[in-house]
């Protein structure tokens, strides 16, 4: 086994690994080429606990506070996570600042004819406007008559510094209690994109 | 052109491609400053062939070839296993896996037991959560638009992130409410996925 350097190529004949330091490989690539990492930050999640309505979230009927993170209890299976990752709040705190991946589906019923809608999106260090400023929601279940709205879910690409979290924040759900969500047909999940 | 070898770092003068033996380029790092990945990486795009397919009701359904018809699209990065004819995507290195699917779907009348829960499965159990818990979403319950008929449910899709031992699989479920008034039209239905790490 050797590596060998040219002019511009390191070739290595069998697994090609990196080592910072003396003893870990957080990268490397198979012989058949494949790139692997068990250190890359990924992470999905299980959401717990059944109906909820807006005022058993954090924030109660307030409209616009709405943060299901810690409504539900969490289990979850993850790499990378170092000193942070996945919390028992619900909340994802970055391991390494970058882009990262997030999705977040759920089950959302329509107790009647009203417009009980939701916005869907996420927060990033409880902040609805983490894109420049803005809330890129979508909206789900508005005037859907006494039923299970179709979906729902929500995904991004959302930058964080480390340390900084992501969580499941609707910037707006309409605070008559009567629409509820499903937590344990919940999943949140992600990973570092780069 | 050169290769130097620093304290903490390796540069080249130009581009410059790590090899796996002399023949595959694993990594390719331009001028730009970018990593371009390499040709092994485990990814797939496909979507079905098939026209409308009505499914079993009261059941998980998992939705293999006799669904989804042959394989329309494209996959790299295989080596001994990937997407099958079967339509299972076989897990061709241990790690964590993205995946999406979207389906056309048709609900017959306005039935509420028309609707269809939506999920993947790993290695043929819907319960592949941490704790075994099932996340899927729900599509196609009763008529949302007020009036008599059949609809389109807006938008059914699922996307997750899984971690599969090499050789493990993922592939698509759904559940059918106590009806067979509901049909996916395949040849506008889709199922991609990629190695994270």
């Amino acid at each position: 086994m050797a590596i060998t350097i040219t002019s511009n190529n390191v070739i290595s004949n069998t697994d090609l690994r990196f080592r910072p330091g003396n003893t870990d490989y957080p990268l490397y690539y198979y012989s058949n080429g494949p790139r692997y990492s068990d250190r890359t930050p990924a992470f999905t999640a299980e959401g717990t606990a059944g109906w909820l309505y807006h005022n058993n979230m954090s924030g109660g009927a307030s409209a616009g506070n709405a943060v299901f993170a810690n409504a539900m209890g969490w289990n979850w299976q993850q790499q990378g996570a170092g000193s942070y990752g996945m919390n028992s709040n619900g909340r994802y705190y970055a391991p390494l600042s970058g882009y990262y991946y997030f999705y977040f589906s759920t089950y959302f019923h329509n107790d009647n004819n009203s417009t009980n809608y939701i916005h869907l999106n996420f927060a990033k260090n409880d902040g609805f406007g983490w894109n420049n400023g803005r809330t890129p929601h979508n909206i789900y279940g508005h005037g859907t008559p006494y039923t299970y709205e179709d979906g729902i879910v929500v995904s991004c690409n959302m930058y964080l510094g480390q340390g900084e979290y992501c969580a499941i924040r609707p910037p707006y759900w309409n605070s008559n209690n009567q629409s509820r969500i499903y937590a344990s047909h919940s999943t949140f999940s992600g990973c570092l994109i780069g | 052109m050169a290769i130097t070898i620093g304290s903490n770092f390796v540069r080249s003068d130009g581009s410059m491609d790590w090899r796996v033996s002399t023949s595959n380029v694993v990594e390719r790092f331009t001028t730009q400053a970018i990593a371009s990945g390499n040709d092994y990486q485990p990814a797939f795009s496909y979507h079905g062939t098939n026209g409308w397919v009505y499914y079993s009701a009261n059941t998980w359904n998992e939705m293999r070839d006799n669904y989804w018809g042959g394989l329309a699209g494209y996959q790299k990065g295989p080596g001994s296993y990937g997407m099958n004819s079967n339509w299972r995507y076989y897990a061709p290195r241990q790690g964590y896996y993205y995946f999406h699917v979207d389906l056309y779907t048709l609900c017959d009348s306005n039935d509420t037991n028309n609707y269809t829960h939506l999920l993947f499965g790993r290695n043929g159990n819907v319960s592949w959560m941490p704790s075994g818990r099932t996340p899927y979403t729900i599509y196609g319950h009763g008529n949302k638009r007020g009036s008599g008929g059949g609809q389109y449910p807006s938008g059914p899709n699922i996307s997750a992130v899984m971690f599969l031992t090499e050789g493990q699989y993922c592939s698509v479920y759904n559940y059918k409410g106590n009806s067979t008034s509901t049909r996916v039209y395949m040849a506008h239905s889709y199922f991609c996925g990629h190695l994270i790490s």
